[in-house]
């Protein structure tokens, strides 16, 4: 073969090794501590997600003959008191995917303190207080039809009032579908205050954004009333217990103030999934507001409404 | 301090009219006796009195004198100095003709530091000189390699200043703001180094005249035209191929054209061509027009037009049986000025300009079909219309600098129109406003000799911005002391605060063309600046040392909330953007040595730039992402022989700043917050750095005398050694975790780089 290829082949093979190599950075910190996820609905058990943060990206390796360990938190002990009464739970079996729902009824007016406390870890601490039920006026329900691309969708639009919504405590808004029975559903507003990670202009109209079953408006309104949408299936709900199609369904939603530390936990929370493989834009930390760790604990006092809607004839009814 | 500040100004101001009253005023223009064209920076001064001036943008100076006759020395770097001894009262409105030097070093032998043009001058050699990425010399490029200057990223041209960001330079082409510098994403600036005559950048002690940016101002002057013979240039590269022309056109004007125009398309068809079997088409160019042309009325008058064109375009194109579809991305700048200068009989020069600047940002897809046709188009860009007047003459062996400007601003944050006909009739709209404001400015800049041994500059440029709703209005000090220790060396002190009333709305990770140039509004007011500096320099004939240590507080300046980009929320973007405040301080070291044919230049300088933004990092300070505190450079040219030169340019810094995650937690998988999956842990905003960067490029030239002009061969290696320099984390790749370390993939973007230009001048 010609030298000068040789060379140029030679150069080209240099050139197209060098793009892409692995670095190797020492750690800065060593994150060993505990994570907790807690809420208190008032009137229920507290539901606290015990964790803690682990190496990235390998302890979660398993397969379904040896499914995944997780972190180490076996024998965690959990205390929730109010100053008189006090629970405790311990973790006996690590579960990846639910919260552990405590015994004890817990009301407004009471001030709550959460602990969380493993020998491997430093103890993690926090306190929380119920704050206002909202109250809920439905001001409107029925179909918005949004036709683009040629394509039409329809929507159930639920127009509500919500009295102190952003007052001078700041507040922001949670609105949970807690149940319908069938099909899909999926909340979505046009609110500008409506949070959406993925950072899809909410004031154009029309935009619907899939964000599960919960949706928060970021508080400080300038005005208490409140849209939001329901995404349903044009074809009647199919209910799987009969087999058949059912007409109705009842929708549930439950009402709650968060505080803003709440509110930035779990927008936190949901901006760094949606922009996990974002090249724009920067990483987005998870706040910590507990001592010792990594975590929450907040209160809900809900507010609830419930609506029957009834597909084949489009109406929907407040309950 | 601010009443302080103006007080010292006032009292400066009112002092003037009990100084020594000037009876003669010395004036004139200095310009290339072969060329015609102006001379910016020569030095004239009387060896007498000790008193001068530096002459201007358009060749113009003027200072005054007490004697009745005046011993004038006239100097210019490159150029051989010239005597008179004249009459005083004769000595108004001289032009003076500078010859070239033959002499290698090209160095002021003027020994009178203080008449200096105040920044640092990168001429036209000096740019050319060094190594040059894909046969392409760079202005901006080149400027990185001035001491507190660094490269925003490893290939972009961008400039990061003292700390600052890329938008809060000031770069000026004739005067006229360029608002995207860039070609190929930032590959190459807009410059063409054919049409450019002189740079100055400015990084600190700003002069009152100069504002609107917090870091620097870059002011670029392109070439008037000779006056002597019709001439130019062709250039054949890889990437860009360029036409310069120059000439006059009677005996009273010149002008100067250049044009650039990439064959990467043409290069890159025949590949896309076979893999798409003759579907598809790439579309990938860029181009840019220059064009001067200026006309000498009378010894007094002239008039100046120049207009700049450029574009930018990639995508591509498609054929899917009986569907056609194009994508397409690209940005441009045009620019228009016309500018009217006058030299008054009684030392007063006066510069009269209007100009208008577009920047604008497109892309888009079409797709027509049989039954339909649909286009969709995203557009944003920035608008200027200006009118500038300022006033220069001297006054009792004190200089005056006094004029206004008037700015509108147009901004288009995002206007989407979506257009479609056939079965898709009627279902077109646009979205998006355009956004106002207007900026006016006014400033008085006043430099006195004090003595032999000291000169000030002391200023204040005042701002008004009339934004939506609400009006700001700022006046910003700015001073500065030199004092001549000797003839070799001089120290200087500054202060400057700065108003940068635009802000670029830029992804925090990547900077792109998308970027949004936005107003200053009620929520997020007009970025401020304070930097204090001082400078000791060292000029031998042979030799130069210089040493500068500068602090700099910002404050106003703005960043994307994390999680954000500039495609989140539309015209709700006030809400997505957080402001914050900045530190910035260093020591920049630097020197250069000559031989009669060799060169050596170099800098090492010792910075730090930090931020605490509001809702980022959990509130505190953290590393900006151009803070590398660490950065060398070193240069060389070499001549074997007159028509055979070599070159190198060798870089050492600090990596960049990165990021990292360290370690995951899970959420609870009943969380209704799209719980059940893994959250990451970062560290500190920028907590990280890549491990030292460093390069060699070098660069061989010869050329060879042809009938008429010379023929050129550039040829350049980038990289020489092949280092890997990791620019970027791959986001799509998950670090790997060793327990006390962790592994990422990286990407570098600058690997061992051969590249030529072919140059036949004419």
């Amino acid at each position: 073969m010609d030298k000068n290829v040789l060379i140029a082949l030679g150069l080209g093979a240099f050139v197209m090794l060098s793009c892409e190599r692995e670095i190797e950075f020492d750690k800065k910190e060593n994150h060993a501590q505990l994570t907790t996820h807690a809420t208190i609905e008032n009137g229920e058990a507290a539901r606290v997600f015990v964790s803690a943060v682990v190496p990235l990206y390998d302890q979660y390796s398993g397969s379904f003959d040896s499914p995944p360990k997780g972190p180490d938190v076996q024998g965690a002990e959990i205390s929730i008191s109010n100053g008189s009464r006090t629970e405790n739970i311990t973790i006996e079996e690590y579960d990846p995917y639910n919260s552990i729902v405590g015994t004890s009824v817990w009301k407004d007016g009471d001030q709550l303190s959460l602990r969380v406390q493993h020998p491997d870890y430093p103890t993690l601490t926090g306190t929380t207080r119920f704050h206002p039920k909202p109250v809920v006026e439905i001001l409107e329900v029925g179909v918005y039809e949004q036709t683009e691309y040629g394509y039409t969708q329809e929507f159930h639009r639920i127009r509500c009032r919500v009295s102190n919504f952003g007052g001078t405590n700041q507040s922001h808004l949670q609105i949970k579908l807690e149940g319908n029975k069938y099909g899909y559903s999926s909340l979505a507003s046009f609110d500008p205050r409506f949070f959406d990670p993925y950072g899809t202009d909410p004031g154009e109209e029309p935009r619907l954004i899939g964000m599960g079953r919960s949706a928060l408006f970021e508080g400080n309104p300038s005005s208490s009333e409140v849209d939001f949408y329901l995404y349903v299936s044009s074809q009647p709900y199919y209910n799987p217990e009969t087999s058949e199609y059912a007409e109705q369904d009842t929708l549930k939603f439950a009402y709650s103030f968060l505080t803003s530390e709440a509110y930035r936990f779990e927008t936190s929370l949901m901006l760094q999934e949606a922009n996990a493989y974002s090249l724009f834009s920067s990483a987005v930390r998870i706040p910590s507001y507990l001592e010792g760790g990594i975590g929450i604990v907040y209160t809900t006092n809900s507010a609830r409404e419930e609506i029957v809607a009834d597909v084949l004839n489009k109406d929907w009814r407040q309950f | 301090m601010k009443q302080y500040l103006l007080s010292i100004f006032i009292f400066f101001v009112v002092s003037i009219p009990f100084g020594s009253l000037a009876q003669h005023r010395i004036s004139g223009t200095i310009s290339d006796a072969k060329t015609g064209e102006s001379l910016f920076g020569a030095t004239v001064y009387d060896e007498n009195s000790g008193r001068g001036g530096v002459s201007n943008a358009f060749g113009n100076f003027v200072f005054s004198l007490d004697s009745d006759s005046v011993q004038l020395r006239v100097s210019y770097v490159g150029y051989q100095s010239q005597r008179f001894v004249l009459p005083s009262a004769s000595a108004k409105n001289l032009q003076i003709e500078l010859v070239q030097s033959i002499n290698l070093q090209e160095f002021e032998v003027v020994g009178r530091v203080p008449f200096k043009q105040e920044g640092i001058k990168m001429d036209r050699k000096f740019v050319k000189a060094l190594p040059q990425f894909m046969g392409e010399s760079d202005v901006l490029k080149a400027a990185q390699f001035l001491p507190g200057v660094q490269r925003a990223s490893e290939l972009s041209a961008g400039m990061v200043v003292r700390g600052g960001s890329p938008d809060q330079n000031l770069i000026l082409l004739d005067g006229i703001p360029v608002y995207n510098a860039y070609h190929l994403f930032g590959l190459f600036s807009v410059f063409n180094p054919e049409m450019v005559q002189n740079s100055y950048l400015l990084k600190g002690s700003f002069p009152a005249r100069y504002g609107g940016r917090l870091s620097s101002i870059m002011d670029i002057q392109t070439r008037e035209g000779s006056k002597d013979k019709f001439g130019g240039s062709v250039g054949i590269g890889p990437i860009t191929s360029h036409l310069f022309l120059e000439g006059p056109i009677d005996s009273l004007s010149t002008f100067a054209f250049s044009g650039r125009r990439t064959f990467l398309d043409v290069l890159v068809q025949p590949f896309v061509y076979a893999e798409t079997d003759g579907e598809g088409a790439a579309i990938m160019k860029f181009h840019d027009f220059n064009f001067k042309l200026n006309r000498r009325l009378n010894n007094r008058d002239r008039i100046y037009f120049s207009a700049y064109f450029g574009k930018d375009k990639f995508g591509g194109k498609a054929k899917d049986e009986d569907v056609e579809s194009e994508f397409t991305l690209g940005w441009g700048n045009q620019m228009a000025m016309l500018r009217w200068t006058r030299n008054y009989e009684q030392g007063v020069f006066f510069n009269l300009k209007a100009y208008y600047s577009d920047y604008s940002f497109r892309t888009g897809f079409e797709q027509i079909s049989d039954d339909q046709e649909l286009s969709y188009e995203y557009k944003s860009g920035i608008r200027d219309f200006s009118l500038n007047g300022d006033w220069e003459t001297s006054i009792a062996s004190n200089l005056f600098r006094f004029g206004g400007k008037l700015t509108h601003h147009m901004f288009s944050p995002g206007i989407t129109t979506f257009e479609a006909t056939g079965d898709s009739e009627g279902e077109g709209f646009k979205e998006g406003s355009t956004l106002k404001n207007l900026e006016s400015t006014l400033f008085v800049e006043w430099e006195r000799s004090l003595g032999e041994k000291w000169k000030s500059n002391l200023g204040i440029n005042a701002n008004a911005i009339t934004a939506q709703e609400v009006n700001y209005v700022y006046a910003d000090p700015r001073i500065k002391l030199d004092y001549l220790q000797s003839d070799q060396s001089t120290y200087s002190i500054g202060f400057s605060q700065m108003t940068q009333s635009i802000h670029l709305l830029t992804n925090p990770a990547i900077s792109m063309p998308t970027d949004l140039w936005m107003p200053s509004t009620s929520s997020v007011k007009p970025a401020r600046s304070r930097e204090v500096n001082i400078t000791y320099n060292y000029k031998a004939d042979s030799y130069n040392w210089g040493v500068a240590v500068y602090h700099k507080h910002l404050w106003n300046v703005i960043e994307l909330q994390e999680g954000k980009s500039v495609f989140s929320g539309g015209e709700n973007w006030e809400e997505n953007v957080v402001a914050g405040t900045g530190e910035a301080y260093g020591i920049e070291l630097s020197a250069n040595k000559y031989w009669e044919k060799f060169q050596l230049g170099g800098s090492v300088v010792y910075s730090r730039s930090l931020r605490r933004i509001e809702g980022v990092n959990n509130d505190t300070w953290f590393p900006f992402k151009y803070d590398r505190p660490l950065y060398v450079n070193a240069f060389g040219m070499y001549e074997i022989r007159p028509n055979k030169k070599f070159s190198f340019a060798f870089n050492l810094s600090s990596g960049n700043r990165i990021t990292m995650a360290e370690g995951q937690f899970k959420m609870p998988g009943a969380s209704e917050f799209g719980g059940g999956s893994d959250r990451l842990v970062y560290s500190d905003r920028n907590g990280y750095q890549f491990p030292l960067y460093h390069r060699l490029d070098v660069s061989y030239e010869v050329s060879k005398a042809k009938n008429k002009g010379e023929r050129t061969w550039k040829f350049s290696v980038l990289n020489v050694y092949n280092q890997f320099n990791p620019m970027v984390v791959d986001p799509f790749q998950d670090p790997r975790d060793n327990g006390e370390t962790v592994t990422v993939n990286a990407y570098s973007v600058i690997p061992f780089f051969p590249s030529f230009k072919w140059i036949r001048t004419f």
